[in-house]
C-alpha cells in the first residue's frame, strides 16, 4: 500500500485499452525496426532515468560538453541508445547538430523517426502510469516478423530537421490549420504516426473530447508541460 | 497557443507572460496544475502522489486524473516535436506571432537553441 493512497482515482477505461494495445505494438516488427530493437527501445526508456552521463549532462550549461557512455543494460547499439538518452533526459535541448551527427553515423532519417515515435509514445504510457500509481505494463515478448521497409513518399521537406507528411492543409475557422504540423512530423513512417497518435488521441484532443477539465484548464495544462520542455512548437 | 483561443471562445483575458513566469494567468486551478505538471515532469512520482492526495480536498480526482492525462500526453508529444525541429505552420506563426513574443516562447526557437548549446 503506498504511503499516499491514491488507488480511488478514477481510471478511464479508454486509455487504458489504448495503452495496453500500443504496449503490445513495440512486440511486432515495424516498418524499419524488428521486433527485438522495438522491445529493447522500450526497456531502455524505462531503464534511462538512472544513466549517470545523462544526469551529468542534464546539469551541464551545453550537454554536449560532457562525453561518456551511456549506462545501458539492454544491448542495443550504441547510437541508438544515445538517442533514447537524449530524448528521455535532454530533449529540451536538442540541437540540429546533434540531429546531424546521428545521421552520419549511418541512421537513417525514417529508423529516426521510428525511434522517436517509440520513445515519445513510452514516455506519455510510463508516465501515466508513474504518475498514477499503476503498475508499468511489462515489456512485450518479441515476436519477430520483417519489418516491411516500405518508404512512404508523401512526403514534403517544411523547414523541420525531417520531410514532413505532405498534405493539402485548410485552415480552420479559428485561422489555425486542420491538421497541425505536430500531426505530420513523423510521416516518414506513418505507422509511428499511427502508434503514437493512438495513445496520443486517447488522452488529449484539438476537438471536445472525455475530459473533466474545461478547455483553458487542457491549454494551460498542456502549455505549462511545453514550457518545461522548452518546446518551441 | 490554443489557450489563447479558449480566452477568446469564453471571453476571458488570460496573462499569457505568466506562463514562462511565476505570475498567474488566471485559469481556474492552474496553481495545482503548475504543481503537477512539474511534479509529472520530474518523475517525482512519490511527490506526485502525495500532492494529487491531498489536492482531492481542493479539486475532484476525475479532474486531477484528466490533468495527469493531458500532462503526460504533451511530455511525449514535446520531445517529437523538440526531436524533429518542427517549425510552426504558416497560419500558427502568423496567429500567434504577438503572442509568442510577448510569453517568451521565442528563447525556445531551434536556432536559438543550437547557437545556445553547441
Amino acid at each position: 500500500m503506498p504511503r499516499y493512497d491514491i488507488s480511488d482515482f478514477p481510471r478511464r477505461s479508454h486509455i487504458d485499452i489504448a495503452h495496453e494495445a500500443a504496449i503490445t505494438a513495440y512486440g511486432k516488427a515495424g516498418t524499419w525496426l524488428d521486433s527485438r530493437t522495438r522491445v529493447k527501445i522500450l526497456e531502455e526508456v524505462r531503464s534511462a532515468k538512472d544513466c549517470p552521463l545523462c544526469l551529468e549532462q542534464r546539469r551541464s550549461l551545453s550537454p554536449y560538453a560532457k562525453e561518456g557512455e551511456h549506462l545501458s543494460q539492454t544491448g542495443l547499439d550504441p547510437i541508438t541508445v544515445e538517442i533514447v538518452h537524449r530524448l528521455c533526459n535532454n530533449a529540451d535541448r536538442l540541437t540540429y547538430r546533434w540531429f546531424e551527427s546521428i545521421l552520419a553515423q549511418g541512421v537513417s532519417a525514417e529508423q529516426y523517426v521510428e525511434i522517436v515515435g517509440l520513445v515519445a509514445t513510452a514516455i506519455i504510457i510510463d508516465g501515466f502510469a508513474g504518475a498514477l500509481g499503476y503498475q508499468t505494463i511489462p515489456a512485450p515478448r518479441a515476436q519477430g516478423g520483417v519489418p516491411t521497409r516500405k518508404a512512404n513518399d508523401k512526403v514534403v521537406e517544411a523547414g523541420a530537421w525531417i520531410p514532413i507528411m505532405d498534405i493539402e492543409n485548410e485552415a480552420t475557422e479559428t485561422g489555425l490549420p486542420k491538421i497541425p504540423n505536430i500531426f505530420r512530423a513523423m510521416g516518414l513512417v506513418p505507422e509511428s504516426v499511427r502508434h503514437f497518435f493512438s495513445v496520443m488521441s486517447s488522452q488529449y484532443s484539438l476537438t471536445p473530447f472525455d475530459t473533466s477539465l474545461d478547455r483553458s484548464q487542457v491549454e494551460y495544462i498542456a502549455s505549462k508541460m511545453s514550457s518545461h520542455n522548452q518546446c518551441f512548437y | 497557443m490554443l489557450l489563447r483561443r479558449s480566452g477568446e471562445a469564453s471571453e476571458k483575458d488570460y496573462d499569457l507572460a505568466g506562463m514562462l513566469t511565476e505570475s498567474p494567468v488566471g485559469v481556474e486551478g492552474e496553481a495545482v496544475f503548475d504543481r503537477l505538471v512539474q511534479l509529472t515532469y520530474e518523475e517525482s512520482y512519490d511527490a506526485l502522489h502525495q500532492f494529487l492526495f491531498e489536492s482531492k480536498q481542493t479539486m475532484s480526482p476525475e479532474k486531477l486524473v484528466d490533468a495527469v492525462a493531458i500532462a503526460t500526453a504533451f511530455n511525449g508529444i514535446t520531445k517529437v516535436a523538440n526531436a524533429s525541429g518542427l517549425p510552426l505552420d504558416q497560419a500558427t506563426e502568423e496567429t500567434t506571432k504577438k503572442l509568442r513574443m510577448s510569453s517568451g516562447i521565442n528563447e525556445f526557437a531551434d536556432d536559438l537553441k543550437s547557437d545556445r548549446y553547441n
